[in-house]
C-alpha cells in the first residue's frame, strides 16, 4: 500500500515537472479530457439535429453570441435574442 | 535555420517599412489634400509609391436598425437590414433602388436573415441552417435545410471523432462567408465543437479539423468537407479565439486561404495540394495570443471579446482575379481597455501583386471587399450607430 502511495506522489510529481510551461497568456487551470466528456455530455441531446426539420433549433453561446450550433455542441444552451426592432 | 532568417526578414521589412510609412507620414501632412468624403492613403513597396482612395457612399434605407451588413453583385449594391430583415437594393451612387425582398414576404416565409449569396441564376439567403433560393428578380425558386449528414453512428461519433466525420460539424457564424463556386455548389466556413474534438483542448483539431464544407444549395445536404489548418498552428498551445480563416475561391478552382495567426498566405487546388504560399507580417501587430488547455475558457465570454479587440490578427482575403491582385485586411491590435467590441481593433489592409507586397493601408474598423464594380473595388461596411448614418465604400487604386 506504502509503494502504491510512493508511485502516486512520485507519478504527480513527473506530470507537474514534466507539464509543458506555455510561453503566452494562459487561460485557467487546465482539466482533464475525460472529465471534460462527462461534464458535456449531459447537455447533448442525441436526437438534436432530428428537430432542425421540424423547426426546433439548438441554440447555443459561442463567440459571444447565441446562435445555432450542431447538436453536439459542448457549448451551454441559451435563449436567442433575435436582432428585431 | 531558414525559420530565423524568415523571422530576420520579416523584423528588418518591418523596421524598413515603418520608416518609410513614417517619413510618407511626414510628407503627407505637408502635401497632402483634404477631402470631405474621400480619404486618400498612401503605401509602397521598394520602387513604386501606390496611393489608394476610400470613399464613403451614404445611404439612406426605407428603413434601418443600424444591424446588418451590405452585399452586392455585379450591378448591384444591397444593404441587408438583419432586424427588421430587409434587402434594399442601391446603385453605386447610393441611389435606392428599392426594396427587393422582406421578412415573411411571399410563400417562402423568409423567417430572417443571416446571408445573402449572389449566385449564377440569382441569389440565396441563408437564414441559420435554412436556404432560400431566388431567381434574379427575386422569385421564389425553393429551399432547402442544411444538412451535415452522418455517415457514421452516434455513439461512434461521440467517442471516437475523426476529421472526416463530417456529422459533427457546423456553420462558422463569425464572419461567415458563402459562396457559390463555379461546379453550383456553394462552400461556406464550418467549425466543430465536439466535446474532445475542438479548438480549446485537442490537437486533432488543429491538425485534422476541416474548415470548408460544399453545399448542394437544392438538397442542403453538404458533399464535402475539404480543407484543413496549417502547421503554424503547432507553435500554439491552443488559440481558440483565432482558429478562424477566411478564404478566396477563384472562377479556375484555385483557393486562397488566410488564418488568423498566420502571416502566410496559402494557394490550394480543388484536391487542396499546396501550389504557394505568400505574406508579409503586418505592421506593428500584437500576436501575443491569450492560449488555453482548458473548455472553462469557452464559457467565459470576456477572454473572447478581449482576444477580439486587443490582439492583432489577420482577417479577411479578396482577389481581383484580373489585374492580379490580392487584398487582405489584417487587425493590429490595441492596449486600449475601453474598445466596444473588435471593430474598434485598428484595422490595416495588404495589396499583394504576384506575391510581393505593394501596399499597407489603414482603413475603417468594418472595411471587408465584398467585389468589383468597373475600376472600384466595393467594401462593407460604414455604421454610425450614434448618428444613425450607414453605406458602404468604394475603393480605388491610384
Amino acid at each position: 500500500m506504502k509503494n502504491k502511495i510512493k508511485i502516486l506522489i512520485l507519478g504527480s510529481l513527473c506530470l507537474t515537472l514534466f507539464t509543458p510551461k506555455l510561453t503566452a497568456t494562459d487561460l485557467g487551470d487546465g482539466i482533464g479530457l475525460a472529465g471534460v466528456a462527462i461534464a458535456v455530455y449531459g447537455i447533448v441531446d442525441g436526437n438534436c439535429d432530428d428537430k432542425r426539420t421540424e423547426g426546433t433549433l439548438q441554440y447555443r453561446m459561442k463567440d459571444g453570441v447565441c446562435q445555432v450550433v450542431n447538436c453536439i455542441s459542448f457549448r451551454k444552451i441559451c435563449e436567442p435574442v433575435l436582432p428585431k426592432v | 535555420m531558414s525559420q530565423f532568417y524568415q523571422k530576420y526578414d520579416v523584423n528588418f521589412k518591418r523596421v524598413r517599412a515603418t520608416w518609410t510609412l513614417f517619413t510618407i507620414f511626414i510628407l503627407s501632412i505637408f502635401f497632402g489634400c483634404d477631402s470631405k468624403k474621400a480619404e486618400i492613403l498612401r503605401g509602397f513597396n521598394n520602387s513604386t509609391e501606390k496611393e489608394i482612395e476610400i470613399d464613403t457612399i451614404e445611404i439612406s434605407p426605407s428603413q434601418s436598425s443600424q444591424i446588418g451588413f451590405f452585399q452586392m453583385n455585379e450591378e448591384a449594391v444591397f444593404f441587408v437590414d438583419q432586424a427588421y430583415a430587409i434587402i434594399e437594393e442601391f446603385n453605386l451612387k447610393g441611389e435606392s433602388q428599392g426594396i427587393k425582398k422582406r421578412e415573411l414576404d411571399g410563400p417562402e416565409e423568409l423567417q430572417g436573415i443571416s446571408e445573402l449569396i449572389p449566385t449564377m441564376e440569382g441569389f440565396i439567403i441563408r437564414h441559420n441552417y435554412v436556404f432560400y433560393q431566388y431567381d434574379s428578380n427575386w422569385g421564389f425558386v425553393g429551399k432547402s435545410v442544411l444538412q451535415f449528414s452522418s455517415d457514421v453512428s452516434y455513439d461512434e461519433l461521440m467517442d471516437n471523432p475523426k476529421g472526416e466525420n463530417i456529422g459533427m460539424y457546423e456553420p462558422q457564424n463569425y464572419n461567415s462567408k458563402t459562396s457559390e463556386l463555379p461546379d453550383g455548389n456553394l462552400v461556406t466556413k464550418i467549425d466543430v465543437e465536439h466535446p474532445i474534438f475542438n479548438a480549446f483542448i485537442s490537437r486533432e483539431y488543429y491538425r485534422n479539423g476541416k474548415i470548408l464544407g460544399k453545399i448542394n444549395p437544392f438538397t442542403g445536404q453538404v458533399v464535402e468537407i475539404l480543407g484543413t489548418r496549417p502547421a503554424s498552428f503547432e507553435a500554439f498551445r491552443f488559440v481558440p479565439f483565432h482558429n478562424k480563416m477566411d478564404y478566396y475561391w477563384t472562377k479556375d478552382d484555385l483557393i486562397f486561404v488566410t488564418h488568423e495567426i498566420d502571416s502566410l498566405i496559402y494557394i490550394y487546388d480543388i484536391d487542396w495540394n499546396l501550389k504557394e504560399t505568400f505574406g508579409t507580417a503586418g505592421i506593428g501587430m500584437n500576436t501575443t495570443y491569450a492560449e488555453s488547455q482548458s473548455l472553462d475558457v469557452a464559457f467565459e465570454s470576456k477572454y473572447f471579446y478581449d482576444s477580439r479587440k486587443n490582439e492583432g490578427f489577420y482577417k479577411d482575403i479578396f482577389v481581383d482575379e484580373k489585374n492580379g491582385l490580392v487584398f487582405r485586411t489584417y487587425r493590429q491590435g490595441s492596449n486600449r481597455q475601453d474598445l466596444l467590441d473588435e471593430t474598434d481593433n485598428p484595422l490595416r489592409i495588404q495589396i499583394f501583386k504576384e506575391g510581393k507586397l505593394i501596399g499597407d493601408f489603414a482603413t475603417p474598423g468594418r472595411f471587408r471587399i465584398l467585389g468589383k464594380i468597373g475600376e472600384k473595388y466595393v467594401a462593407d461596411g460604414y455604421f454610425d450607430e450614434q448618428n444613425e448614418k450607414q453605406g458602404f465604400y468604394l475603393l480605388t487604386i491610384n
